[in-house]
């Protein structure tokens, strides 16, 4: 009796198991949960040194080449980036690794999001609902890997302004992205947590600042502060924005020597407070 | 004289008498009841009076004001040494003096010696815990 019990018991976990597994896999989606959250846990463990699975599934860096392609979910605006390495190590070594120019295209869409993965699109957006296209030479930029992975900016000029819509011939003229100093710069920062990117300008990392004019009929968005850029090479792999947000609140867990380390490093440092309650005998 | 001379000399004056107390004080000099109950008991309270606020709002506290209180738990520390060694000092001038009762003196060594087991103690099981 005892027996048949537990085996039911059994039976009745696992397939409660099977069906939250199940329920965390969209069935639209061609990448699955569980390769994400791999790919996660790759990018956390190896503290933002882009392992090769996110440089080959996210940047597409298979040789000397990175691009990113980008769109911002609460705007209409989306991006490429396009540049050039020395060698393919040297965004593991954290070195600065291009002095040669890279390219970044602003595209404008009718709708927020004018990414297919039909035949007839151009750079994976879909050409009918682009309303313009700017083309910047980026002169100066680096690799940045302090709290995420990020890109820096600090020079860039328009080279081109291609109109889809003639409407807009004077937006694709006047709205243009501008460095104003030495100081400022524009940071395109990867989130390991859900595989997305934060656009902005200067300390602030403030979008509104990113382009000059505010056109109401662009940004209609008035909370958008950040440009929380989704990576569309989730949407030719098809990732739902679903399963990117269960990605993003799945915690992972660093394992216990790396931690050891980390408390060992805690304990090096010189907390006063402490000291001070330790002396007081504060209990 | 002129004003500015005084007010200098006044000054000088003030600062020697607070050197030969301090002095005093270290050397043994001044009486017990002195040592014992003026610079042990009362100004101890005053001196402590920071370190108090300090115990008591220790959660509410800065780590710059933290900084702040381990620099004073320093000058205390040195307070501690000087009116503890005054005492022991001014106790043993109490009782090597044939016309007073020696009882005082060894009671107030008796304190010292409390104290400073207290304080060791009290320091050395906050940082075995």
């Amino acid at each position: 009796m005892k027996k048949t019990f537990l085996f039911i018991l059994i039976i009745l976990l696992t397939s409660i198991n099977f069906t939250a597994k199940t329920d965390e896999q969209n069935p639209l989606d061609s990448l699955y949960f569980e390769d994400l959250i791999e790919m996660k846990k790759n990018a956390i463990e190896s503290k933002n040194l882009l392992p090769k699975p996110l440089r080959k599934r996210i940047f597409g860096i298979y040789d000397k080449e990175i691009t990113i392609t980008g769109t911002n979910v609460a705007s209409k605006m989306n991006f490429i980036f396009d540049g050039k390495m020395i060698n393919i190590r040297d965004v593991d070594l954290e070195i600065k690794f291009d002095e040669s120019p890279a390219f970044m295209t602003i595209l404008y869409c009718e709708i927020e999001e004018c990414l297919q993965d039909k035949s007839e699109n151009l750079w994976g957006f879909e050409k009918n609902r682009i309303i313009y296209a700017q083309g910047y030479e980026v002169m100066d930029w680096s690799l940045e890997n302090k709290d995420n992975f990020n890109i820096v900016i600090k020079k860039l000029r328009r080279s081109v302004c291609r109109v889809y819509n003639k409407t807009y011939e004077q937006d694709c003229n006047e709205n243009l992205i501008k460095i104003e100093n030495d100081k400022d710069y524009i940071k395109l920062s990867f989130d390991l947590q859900d595989f997305s990117f934060l656009m902005g300008k200067g300390q602030s990392m403030n979008a509104k600042k990113f382009i000059s004019n505010n056109d109401i009929k662009l940004i209609h968005n008035s909370k958008l502060r950040y440009w929380n850029i989704r990576n569309p090479r989730f949407d030719s792999a098809k990732v739902s924005l679903e399963t990117l947000s269960k990605v993003r609140k799945y915690i992972v867990e660093i394992p216990k020597e790396k931690k050891i380390d980390d408390e060992i490093n805690e304990e090096d440092q010189f907390k006063p407070k402490i000291l001070l309650e330790k002396l007081l005998g504060v209990k | 004289m002129s004003k500015f001379k005084k007010k200098k000399n006044i000054r000088k004056k003030s600062s020697n008498s607070l050197i030969r107390y301090l002095d005093d004080h270290w050397r043994g000099n001044l009486t017990l009841p002195q040592s014992f109950w003026v610079n042990g008991f009362l100004l101890n309270i005053v001196v402590a009076l920071p370190l108090i606020y300090a115990e008591m709002s220790i959660n509410k506290i800065s780590e710059t004001l933290a900084v702040i209180f381990l620099v004073y738990f320093l000058l205390y520390f040195i307070y501690f040494v000087w009116v503890n060694i005054g005492i022991w000092r001014s106790s043993g001038n109490y009782i090597s003096n044939k016309k007073k009762s020696s009882f005082w003196g060894y009671a107030a060594r008796l304190a010292v010696i409390l104290s400073v087991i207290r304080a060791v103690g009290q320091s050395v099981a906050s940082f075995l815990v």
